[in-house]
């Protein structure tokens, strides 16, 4: 990575570490704790060669209960926390990942989604996760999740991650999955500014001596205060520093003009690839079709949707799990219909397929 | 501890002195009585007693029933586990030798 | 006087008191005795950190106005390892209790000891879950009555000690809240040695007394506490606190004995040869090509996918390309799959779905399939010959090209095995020639294991010299 303007082939879990390394620059520590899982221990692997030499420390712990702990008491500490995982693993950090938000802890758990339920398909993609990541944890946190479809758009995020856990001092969520994880493309590894240190946040060892828990506790001093207010004060503030900023947060990609098209297909991750195609050579035949893309699946374009939401339309949902995200299209589409396209997993649509479903969804043509 | 506290436990060979402390309980804290007696059970000079009347939370904290002669050993300070008892030196004595006698009552 | 006056006032968390424990608890003690010994050791009080996890003891680091975290249940040790790795300045201490540290926590307690990391774990030992109610929990004492095990306790405890040696950690200790002064010495000891140490901390609670119509354990510890300079096994594997109870330090290792495996050999550096591949980069005048590699797990397929994405990126590096890999979980045996694609746009669905060139190493893949062979009409076969069964070739237009080539025997022969891909690679280079040879030696030059660059070469030159033919 010597000559920034070189292209470069990676995996999407080898951009993964180079989108933290641009993070960190020259100054910050990288902490990265993990347990090894299919198909993310190549961000392991990468992350033990590559951590060492900048200053950054890799462990690799006993499971991923204790990576997401680890990576919450690093993060405490002024780190650049890191862990990944796949389904299983993430269904254990979800209690972590609660008291994360709860003790305001900025890490980024990046999950390569993999086919489940329990083992699923360990080699093969699945998007089963995404209500997971949103619900996952017991209580109410905020929640924000990326999701890139590219290995370069994966590198951008993980740097963005970076910055949105630092900036509200939360979890951030960056969902791969296999494909993206295991897909190399040649890439540019962009310039981008390192993230310091906000001054204003305390950390362990400058002398704030600040006590952190994971229970209801005051807002002003951290203590426990174990009380109606308290859980009313502390739950609100923690959801309002998503909700607050939401708008600046979201973030989605169209293509076609969705305000104006028949059919909307919505998607994401590596899904939106084959829906891309698949759009190109709907538009080629004249059909009126549009994609909305999510970067950011939490949280939710829900203003996109309620602006779109003027006249009857079709809103296609193509996704691989049981229609998860369609449920939150359906919360903000009152005039149009939302139909899904689901695979279960192992596999994206091809072009094909999603052509085929377009075509019984198009009448003008 | 803001100070060094250990030297001042011991006593002074050279000139025969002794520390002399002063006990400070914070009656609010204790949580005295049936179960705890720790600081009166295992003060060396016999300073404290159970109080007759009870906190705002219905615990018998100490009392001190032998102003100075508490020697800031530190015993109950370190033995309280609600920290409602300590000690701070306020001054030295000379020893007596009937105090010292491997007799002594 | 006011408690902000007491000696201890600096590192006690005020605002907090009066804390929560019963009356008669002594977990307070272990408290007063960590102040005495950060006070000894003279620790800059800004660099001390205590890493809790949940239950009676666990309140301690709330009030020690040090840097704390009051972490979820058991995980009070990887939080606490989190914290040592992002700053590995601070003096890192875990306080919890037995439920916390050798129950829920157990795993993090054995994998610090073989980590090895400087925390210093105080476990708190009241033989059950207290904040609960007071379960049974690792170290119950068989037979002891709780609200879970209301008949007595049928379960063996475990030996906190005996784990924490096994476990590795450099300092192992034993005292009781019963004995403050020595509990200071043990942490003071605890906190000097260098590497992950434990303490056991004995401490009465009054719930496991009243259901086991005790009197008084503290009273019990003090009696039956012996104070040892040296330790015995017998110390260690004492199993009856109600008899006796071995006080001291059963271990305090400079440093963790490390014994290498003899097989594990020190990895060599700058040694072997140097090899070097010069290519020139052009236009490759590829619009848009799908390359798929298929073959059973073993046979370097996602290898082969690998030289050739790197190969076309040599070539013309202004190229798209995607690189994507299906196979099962197993590393050998399993069907697997590598697609390649190129294309001068940008590459949107990153599967191949009709083949323009197709390098099959075995049949595998395409009987699971039912046995179809999807290629484009103007498209490209290479099959090895001794692993693909030719009936599946018969039936193509005359456009499609069809090579049959020995690249397992050759490099079986010639090589090894494993470069049977690197014979097919130089036999569709020369075949093919949309990508330069020494674009693909560059490429494969790359991803060769260190020492093998030499048979990987050969094994090209072997099949590009058999596409001559």
């Amino acid at each position: 990575m010597t000559d920034a303007k070189q292209r470069v082939l990676l995996t999407g879990n080898d951009a993964v570490v180079e989108g933290l390394c641009c993070a960190a620059g020259d100054k910050r520590r990288i902490v990265y704790a993990g347990y090894p899982i299919t198909p993310a221990s190549e961000i392991a692997t990468r992350a033990s060669v590559v951590l060492p030499k900048r200053g950054g420390a890799f462990i690799q712990m006993e499971d991923e209960i204790g990576s997401i702990q680890a990576v919450a008491g690093a993060g405490l500490a002024g780190a650049i926390a890191v862990t990944a995982t796949s389904g299983p693993g993430f269904s254990l950090m979800s209690e972590g990942l609660g008291f994360a938000a709860m003790v305001e802890s900025p890490l980024i758990c990046v999950n390569v989604q993999r086919g489940g339920p329990s083992t699923g398909m360990p080699t093969w993609m699945g998007q089963g996760d995404m209500m997971q990541a949103r619900w996952g944890t017991h209580g109410e946190r905020p929640v924000i999740v990326l999701v890139p479809n590219s290995v370069e758009e994966t590198l951008l995020l993980s740097y963005e991650a970076c910055m949105l856990s630092q900036k509200y001092l939360m979890p951030v969520v960056l969902m791969l999955d296999e494909i993206i994880g295991h897909m190399e493309e040649p890439i540019t590894v962009p310039d981008l500014p390192p993230i310091p240190l906000d001054q204003d946040v305390e950390i362990i060892g400058d002398g704030h001596r600040f006590h952190r828990t994971g229970l209801t506790h005051d807002l002003e001093n951290h203590l426990p205060r174990i009380n109606p207010q308290a859980e009313e004060d502390v739950v609100r503030y923690l959801l309002d520093k998503v909700k607050r900023d939401a708008k600046e947060i979201v973030k989605y990609e169209t293509y076609g003009n969705p305000a104006d098209a028949e059919v909307v297909v919505v998607c994401y991750g590596s899904e939106s690839r084959a829906v891309k195609a698949a759009i190109k050579q709907a538009r080629k035949k004249k059909f009126n079709v549009a994609m909305l893309r999510l970067i950011t699946a939490w949280p939710f374009p829900k203003d996109f949707f309620r602006k779109l939401d003027t006249k009857k339309r079709v809103y296609l949902v193509a996704e691989v799990n049981a229609g998860q995200m369609r449920i939150e299209v359906e919360r903000y589409i009152k005039k149009g219909t939302v139909r899904r396209l689901n695979l279960m997993g192992g596999r994206i649509h091809t072009p094909a397929e999603i052509l085929y479903a377009l075509k019984s969804l198009v009448t003008s043509h | 501890m803001s100070q060094e506290v250990s030297p001042i436990r011991y006593w002074n060979i050279e000139q025969c002195t002794i520390p002399v402390g002063r006990v400070t309980i914070i009656a609010g804290f204790c949580k005295g009585g049936e179960d705890c007696d720790d600081c009166i059970r295992l003060c060396p000079e016999k300073v404290l007693e159970r109080s007759t009347v009870s906190n705002e939370r219905g615990y018998l904290p100490p009392v001190v029933v032998a102003e100075g002669k508490c020697t800031v050993c530190g015993r109950c300070q370190l033995y309280c586990s609600e920290n409602a008892i300590f000690v701070h030196k306020v001054g030295e004595r000379a020893v007596h030798a009937h105090e010292i006698a491997l007799t002594a009552k | 006087m006011r408690i902000s006056e007491h000696p201890y006032a600096d590192l006690l968390r005020i605002e907090m008191m009066p804390n929560i424990w019963c009356s008669g608890c002594r977990i307070g003690r272990v408290k007063n005795a960590f102040i005495e010994a950060i006070e000894h050791l003279g620790h800059d009080h800004d660099r001390c950190t205590v890493v809790s996890g949940i239950g009676c003891s666990s309140r301690i680091a709330g009030y020690l106005r040090l840097d704390g975290i009051h972490a979820t249940h058991g995980r009070a040790i990887p939080t606490a390892l989190g914290v040592k790795l992002a700053n590995p300045k601070l003096k890192v201490s875990v306080m919890g209790g037995d439920g916390d540290i050798l129950g829920i926590g157990g795993n993090h307690f054995l994998a610090l000891g073989r980590h090895g990391y400087d925390i210093n774990v105080f476990c708190l030992n009241n033989f059950g879950y207290s904040m609960t109610g007071f379960q049974h929990g690792p170290t119950t004492p068989l037979g002891a009555r709780t609200i879970t095990t209301s008949a007595g306790n049928p379960y063996v405890p475990i030996n906190p000690v005996a784990v924490a040696m096994a476990a590795g950690h450099t300092f192992v200790a034993r005292s009781t809240s019963s004995h403050p002064y020595h509990l200071i010495d043990c942490m003071i000891s605890a906190m000097k040695n260098a590497g992950p140490s434990f303490v056991e901390v004995l401490i009465p609670c009054m719930l496991f007394e009243r259901r086991n119509k005790i009197k008084s354990l503290e009273a019990l510890f003090v009696e039956k506490a012996k104070i040892k300079e040296t330790m015995s096994v017998e110390d260690i594997n004492q199993d009856d606190f109600t008899k006796e109870i071995s006080l001291g330090v059963f271990r305090n290792a400079p440093k963790r004995e490390k014994h290498r495996l003899s097989l594990v050999k020190a990895a060599k550096k700058g040694t072997g040869k140097q090899y070097h591949v010069d290519f020139q980069s052009m236009t490759s005048g590829i619009k848009h090509m799908q390359i798929r590699m298929e073959g059973t797990g073993g046979q370097g397929i996602v290898q082969g996918g690998k030289t050739l994405i790197n190969a076309a990126m040599n070539m013309d590096p202004k190229l798209n390309s995607t690189l994507t890999k299906k196979y099962g979980p197993e590393m050998k045996g399993g069907s697997c799959v590598a697609d390649v694609l190129l294309s001068s746009q940008a590459i949107d669905y990153p599967f191949v779905e009709v083949p323009d060139l197709l390098l099959m190493m075995s049949d595998l893949v395409t009987k699971e399939r039912g046995g179809e062979v999807i290629i484009n009409k103007n498209g490209t076969i290479v099959a090895d010959e001794s692993m693909v069964d030719f009936s599946l070739l018969d039936n193509f237009p005359e456009t499609v090209k069809v090579f049959k080539m020995p690249a397992t025997r050759i490099a079986r022969e010639n090589f090894r095995v494993v470069v049977a891909n690197n014979v097919l690679m130089g036999f569709v280079c020369k075949k093919t020639s949309v990508i330069d040879k020494n674009c693909f030696k560059a490429a494969i030059l790359k991803s060769a294991p260190p020492g093998t660059e030499e048979m990987n070469l050969a094994a090209f030159d072997a099949g590009y010299e058999f596409g001559k033919t």
